[in-house]
């Protein structure tokens, strides 16, 4: 079974979207904190220039999408197929999740917890993870965080 | 003279033992980082900032300058070797260098690149020597209007450089403003996009963002590729040595890509990748025999490998003297700098005099030590590009995670890394660029602060970014940066 990455150009309504989202955000806000005179400028005078800018862009992409699509390619659409998918999938799944235990343990857990789950995690992601490789590093990396940042540098770290 | 008297100067903090030791340190771990694909200098800077707290402030930006230029000597092996550019400045170096490589030359390539990478060193550091203090001289006379149209023209540089879509470019830059304004307002002591977060009311830690967007996010598209099968010859000293023929082709070009390179350094925004690429243009043009580009052509890999080095050691210039960073490591040296209390400016060279010719010697120092890492030594870089890169990744993201932690003992920074990683990956899928978010992050509150105080000095009148010279000049050469990545895009 297979299907295309992306719709063939839905790229430049995407950018042009985020950037005007962030521009009306940023520019609401920044009015918010008071935008003041051009002599005597308030702190939202700079923000709400950045948003305008940021508003400006977003347009510029999206009109500009409008205007002058992204040429067809004449090659085939790109096909993957699910396992092609899920290899490219997994790690933007694993690794983003592999940092977010490190953060959530560390002060509950301790560091050496808190690195084996980040390494085993995260080592999850290759494309063929090597289990009982990855299980040793798991097992040696706390080992030598312990060495090199809590005796070698002196940091402090709540251990376990 | 003057000059001798400062180095000598420099050489006293430079040479001593400790200085020495982190000097070493910082290259060999920038060559660490050059050499493996998939991982830029940034990790190792993030991982040995938690040191640099208890290191003298001079040893610590030599270690940390070490590994920026070391890394410059590192990005070529994988080119050559496996075709796959260990640095973004590289990537020109697989050109003529993987040819080569696939030859049977592998080992005269990997001789002539450590070469022609001091050649340009030199250059590269005469000039930081002999222009810096100049510069600054004459940066001390910019008022607010002239800083401010400084940094704008620098963006600007940045985003032409950054990217081949120069919208895109330019919102990156956008957003890298927004997100350098997080925090507490200077003058009014207002909190701006905090969102009630005490963690973020000092604003956003220049390390996290730049280690989401540029090491999480690169450490993710590299595991989604395939791994390449590695196999390599023998490197014996005498197989090294290349021909006359291959001097004679190689001497003027490393001349030509220093000068290039050395050029693109002081231009604040442009960064080594745009040098090495000129450089190889400029070969290419020039060559009587254009066609045998490409097929391991020696002059096209010393003389984009001289321009990248002559641009590392170069882009110290506007950094230190204007506090206008050439790339995204550059703008996070900056900010190890803050961290130590050092604001690299017109005044950094007259109220760090000892740090800075220090630093000049110890440029010396590291580049000599990178010839012999390189040189008699290859044969450990080649062993280290056959460490899989899935038995080392958890390990890199381990050392950011920490190394980030460390900074301010701050969860919230992980959770920033983690945060602007992802965000990273989706705006490089929607094909924006990177490098300018981190550059306008670290320029911004200098940036509003200059603009504020130009306006409130003409009493709101904007003609004064015109109406002075000097402004008047960088903003013209805005329009001209914007014209040329018009202009290009058509081609």
């Amino acid at each position: 079974m297979t299907r295309r990455t992306f719709a063939p150009d839905a790229g430049g309504l995407i950018a042009g979207a985020i950037m005007l989202a962030i521009g009306i955000g940023v520019t609401v806000t920044s009015v918010g904190y008071g935008i003041g005179s051009l002599r005597r400028m308030d702190t939202g005078y700079f923000p709400m220039l950045l948003g305008s800018c940021a508003i400006l862009l977003g347009l510029a992409i999206t009109v500009r999408h409008g205007l002058f699509p992204a040429p067809a390619e004449d090659a085939e659409p790109e096909t993957i197929d699910w396992t092609e998918r899920w290899h490219r999938l997994r790690p933007m799944l694993l690794v983003p999740l592999g940092i977010a235990a490190f953060a959530a343990l560390l002060e509950s857990a301790g560091l050496l917890i808190a690195t084996f789950a980040l390494v085993m995690i995260s080592g999850l992601a290759a494309e063929k993870p090597n289990l009982k490789r990855l299980f040793m590093i798991a097992l040696l990396t706390p080992v030598g965080a312990w060495v090199v940042f809590v005796l070698g540098f002196g940091l402090p770290f709540k251990l376990y | 003279m003057e000059l001798f008297a400062n180095l000598a100067d420099g050489a006293s903090i430079a040479l001593s033992w400790s200085a020495l030791f982190y000097c070493f340190l910082g290259v060999t771990l920038g060559m660490v980082v050059g050499v493996l694909p998939g991982i830029g200098p940034l990790p190792a800077i993030a991982m040995l900032l938690p040191l640099t707290f208890y290191i003298e402030p001079s040893e610590a930006i030599i270690m940390l300058a070490g590994i920026y230029y070391g890394g410059q000597y590192g990005g070529s092996t994988a080119s050559i070797l496996l075709n796959l550019p260990g640095t973004p400045a590289a990537a020109v170096t697989c050109l003529e260098g993987y040819p080569m490589a696939k030859d049977g030359r592998a080992s005269v390539a990997l001789f002539m690149t450590a070469i022609a990478s001091l050649v340009g060193s030199m250059v590269g550091i005469v000039l930081v020597a002999s222009f810096a203090p100049v510069l600054a001289r004459f940066a001390l006379e910019f008022g607010a209007a002239e800083y401010f149209s400084l940094m704008v023209f620098a963006l600007f540089a940045a985003a032409a450089v950054g990217g081949s879509d120069i919208l895109k470019s330019l919102s990156m830059v956008v957003i890298g403003l927004i997100l350098g304004i997080v925090g507490q307002d200077v003058t009014s002591g207002t909190f701006r996009f905090t969102f009630g977060l005490p963690a973020i009311a000092d604003g956003l830690n220049i390390v996290a963002v730049a280690m989401g967007v540029f090491g999480v996010s690169e450490i993710i598209s590299t595991i989604a590729m395939r791994s390449h099968a590695t196999t390599f010859e023998k490197f014996s000293f005498s197989s090294m040595l290349p021909t006359r023929q291959e001097w004679r082709q190689s001497a003027p070009a490393m001349g030509r890509g220093s000068a290039i390179g050395a050029v693109a350094g002081i231009l604040p925004g442009a960064g080594a990748a745009m040098a090495s690429f000129v450089a190889y243009a400029v070969e290419l043009r020039l060559s009587r025999v254009p066609h045998l580009f490409g097929k391991g052509r020696i002059e096209g890999l010393t003389a984009p490998e001289s321009a990248n080095n002559a641009t590392a050691q170069a882009a110290f210039i506007p950094t230190l003297t204007l506090g206008v960073p050439g790339d995204a490591v550059m703008a996070v040296m900056i900010g190890a700098l803050m961290i130590h209390g050092i604001t690299p400016g017109p005044t950094f060279i007259a109220e760090n005099p000892t740090m800075f010719w220090g630093l000049v010697v110890s440029f010396f120092v590291g580049n000599l030590l990178l010839v012999l890492l390189n040189i008699p030594f290859v044969g450990i870089w080649t062993r280290l590009l056959q460490v899989p890169y899935n038995a080392l990744f958890p390990i890199i993201l381990v050392l950011v995670s920490i190394g980030v932690y460390s900074i301010n003992s701050s969860v919230v920074d992980i959770y920033l890394v983690l945060g602007f990683g992802i965000f990273g990956l989706v705006m490089a899928r929607l094909g924006f660029p990177p490098a300018p978010l981190v550059l306008a992050f670290i320029l911004s509150p200098m940036m509003e602060e200059n603009f504020r105080r130009a306006l409130l000095l003409s009493r709101g009148d904007f003609s004064t970014f015109v109406t002075s010279p000097i402004s008047a000049v960088f903003l013209g050469l805005c329009l001209v940066a914007l014209l040329i990545m018009v202009f290009s895009k058509k081609m």
